[in-house]
């Protein structure tokens, strides 16, 4: 176990940033994703920990201890890849020995260690299959006790479920998350997929365009999204500029609407299609028109046009809404968000 | 597919096939003959095979030809497997350029190369005129006219073919595995020898198979740089053929090669089948 800390962490390809200045900590024991849209720098990130990228800037350091010149084969770093990365030509049992063998580890005792890490991650009695004899949850499995065998300081996974199908995924992630809690090890996920890390991390660092764009624990980072690309990111339907702002409250359609807010100006406003309730006061409310629904089961989302904003308003709502139909519709309380513009937004 | 050769590729192939008939099939049929023919009298025996495998000619060269097949077949490995490397891992313009370097013997004619190298090795050349410039010899060392020589050469001429080989495999490995033994411990030799060469089997062991028949087989290189004092098996039968006009050994010698050969075309199939099922099984 071991803490990770990142420090102005930069890599260019020429003129090109692929990470750029990217700082964080990971606590020792804790879950951390990097979580970002493809070709954000996550996966150019991950490389520099594992030593098999040289930064051109900045400073890597597990445990205090600055690692940027100390050879990846010696880092004690767990990784696991998207497509397993097995040795094909290796049983089971090869595989999961060889981080051993290099250090040297007795026989015996690497069989011992090889079973117990097999039956940590639920393949016991597989030692002498192949890979190919494998299916892809279990080959990853392999490749997860190959990894923490090794006892590594930290463990580094690119995308392990990516390569898995919606059902496997799903079962994967609560196995990968009881194997950390088991093994108490420092880790960091990289993926694009928010489910995931809203589930399994303890903290997680938003990227884009090779930078951070914010760091917070799940909760934060889905309730309070600080800018209009992570809110877009993790799936805030309505982003729009509002009319303006006042002490305490946000101007929509010539409405207010309580929100709190630090009174500067050219921020956007969020809203989830789920927080917008319908009915109540016409006085209080946004007068809107349906023009479209989306039929989903339980509940609907429907596209309402509502004079005084630019784009129409996603709702999902459980309500039944004809096509043509007039509504009345307000946020609910406290669900306006207050979003820096760090992204462009679509004309309607 | 398994149902035979179809109707229009019969067609396709038959003027070639005719064509290989004639030219190569049919004097090879008359070769075995002759060499199955005894000098005296009529009907088939292995009469020149016994006297040609009794004679102390025959033997040195097939084990010089077998030396030097050897030789050249673990060269080109430990050439090989670097210029592969260097060349499947560089930016496309170094591997541009060294496969231009690599490929280039192919280009010149035997004569051609066989002259570069005894400028090269020859009493006065380059090699010499070093080793007794710097002062570590007194008298020109005897580098041509002899099996080194055969060996330098015919490495040379038969590099491109270890080299392509081993470029088709190491251009399919996953670099992810490289990079998972990596963070597990393994240092770049390590790695080498328990992913890259694992992985790389098929094209090595097809590779050497390659060279090394081709070595065995080779003539004109060994021929214009071994000299006719220390034949190989190819220049042994030119010899009889037409120094000492001997017909029914150089058949005989030409029955040895052509076994030889077949050998190694039916080995190499069968072992590149075997080698392309595990490869699709994933082993
Ligand atoms: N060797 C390289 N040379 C030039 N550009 C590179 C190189 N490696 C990566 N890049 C670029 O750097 C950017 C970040 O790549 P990276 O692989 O880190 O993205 P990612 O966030 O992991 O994306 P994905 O989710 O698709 O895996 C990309 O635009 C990529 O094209
Ligand atoms: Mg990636």
């Amino acid at each position: 176990m071991a803490e990770v800390k990142l420090t102005g962490l930069s890599k260019h390809y020429g003129d090109f940033a692929a990470a750029s200045n990217v700082s964080f900590d990971v606590e020792s024991g804790s879950f951390l994703s990097l979580l970002g849209p493809s070709g954000c720098g996550k996966t150019t990130t991950l490389r520099m920990i594992i030593g098999f990228e040289q930064p051109t800037a900045g400073d890597i350091f597990i445990d205090g201890e600055r690692i940027n010149d100390i050879k990846p084969w010696l880092r004690d770093l767990g990784v696991v890849f998207q497509n397993y990365a097995l040795f094909p030509y290796m049983t089971v049992a090869e595989n999961v020995a060889f981080g051993l063998k290099q250090r040297g580890v007795e026989p015996a005792e690497i069989k011992r260690r090889a079973s117990k890490f097999l039956e940590l991650v639920g393949l016991p009695g597989k030692e002498d299959r192949f890979p190919r004899q494998l299916s892809g949850g279990q080959q990853q499995r392999v490749a997860l006790a190959r990894a923490l065998v090794i006892e590594p300081r930290v463990l580094l996974l690119d995308e392990p479920l990516s390569n898995l199908d919606a059902k496997l995924r799903a079962e994967m992630r609560f196995e990968l998350k009881r194997i950390q809690n088991e093994t108490g090890v420092t880790s960091v996920f990289v993926t694009h997929d928010q489910e995931e890390a809203l589930t399994l991390s303890d903290r997680i660092v938003v990227m884009n365009h090779g930078e951070v764009v914010t760091v917070g624990k799940p909760k934060e980072i889905w309730e309070r999204p600080t800018s209009a690309f992570v809110a877009d990111f993790l799936g805030v339907e309505n982003i729009f500029a509002p009319d303006g702002f006042e002490p305490g409250a946000v101007v929509i359609g010539g409405k207010r609407f309580a929100a709190e807010h630090d009174g500067q100006g050219n921020r956007l406003v969020g809203l989830r299609s789920t927080d917008i309730e319908i009915g109540g006061d016409a006085d209080a409310g946004l007068a809107g028109r349906v023009q479209q629904t989306s039929y989903r089961g339980s509940i609907n989302t429907y596209v309402v046009d509502v004079p005084g904003i630019a784009r129409p308003l996603y709702i999902s709502t459980a309500t039944d809404l004809p096509i043509g139909s007039n509504i009345v519709l307000k946020p609910r309380d406290g669900a306006v968000l207050i979003l820096d513009p760090d992204m462009e937004i679509a004309a309607a | 597919m398994s149902t035979g050769v179809k109707r229009e590729t019969l067609i396709i192939g038959a003027p070639a096939s005719l064509w290989l008939v004639v030219l190569l099939v049919i004097p090879c049929l008359f070769l075995l003959f002759q060499s199955l023919t005894p000098l005296s009298g009529t009907g088939l025996s292995l009469e020149n095979y016994e006297n040609l495998v009794e004679s102390g000619t025959f033997q040195k060269a097939l084990r010089r030809s077998i030396i030097v097949s050897v030789w050249v077949t673990v060269l080109t490995v430990l050439a090989g497997y670097p210029i592969a490397l260097v060349a499947s891992r560089a930016s496309p313009r170094v591997r541009t350029l060294v496969m231009v370097i690599v490929i280039f013997p192919f280009l010149l004619s035997a004569v051609v190369r066989a002259y570069g190298w005894t400028v090269i090795l020859g009493e006065n050349g380059v090699v010499n005129d070093f080793l007794i410039g710097i002062g570590l010899i007194a008298e020109p060392l005897r580098l041509i006219q002899n099996t080194f020589a055969i060996i330098i050469g015919e490495t040379h001429v038969l590099l491109p073919y270890m080299v392509l080989s081993l470029l088709t495999v190491i251009q399919r490995i996953d670099r992810n595995l490289e990079a998972a033994a990596m963070s597990l411990g393994a240092s770049p030799p390590v790695i080498f020898f328990k992913v890259v060469v694992p992985l790389t089997l098929p094209g090595l062991l097809t590779g050497m198979l390659l060279v090394f028949s081709l070595s065995m087989t080779a003539f004109a290189t060994p021929f214009l740089l071994g000299g006719p004092r220390s034949p190989i098996l190819t220049v042994l039968m030119y010899q009889y053929a037409y120094t000492l006009f001997d017909w029914s050994k150089a058949t005989a010698v030409a029955g040895v090669l052509l076994v030889l050969g077949l050998g190694f075309v039916i080995l190499h199939r069968f072992v590149s089948r075997r080698l392309m099922r595990d490869a699709e099984a994933g082993r």
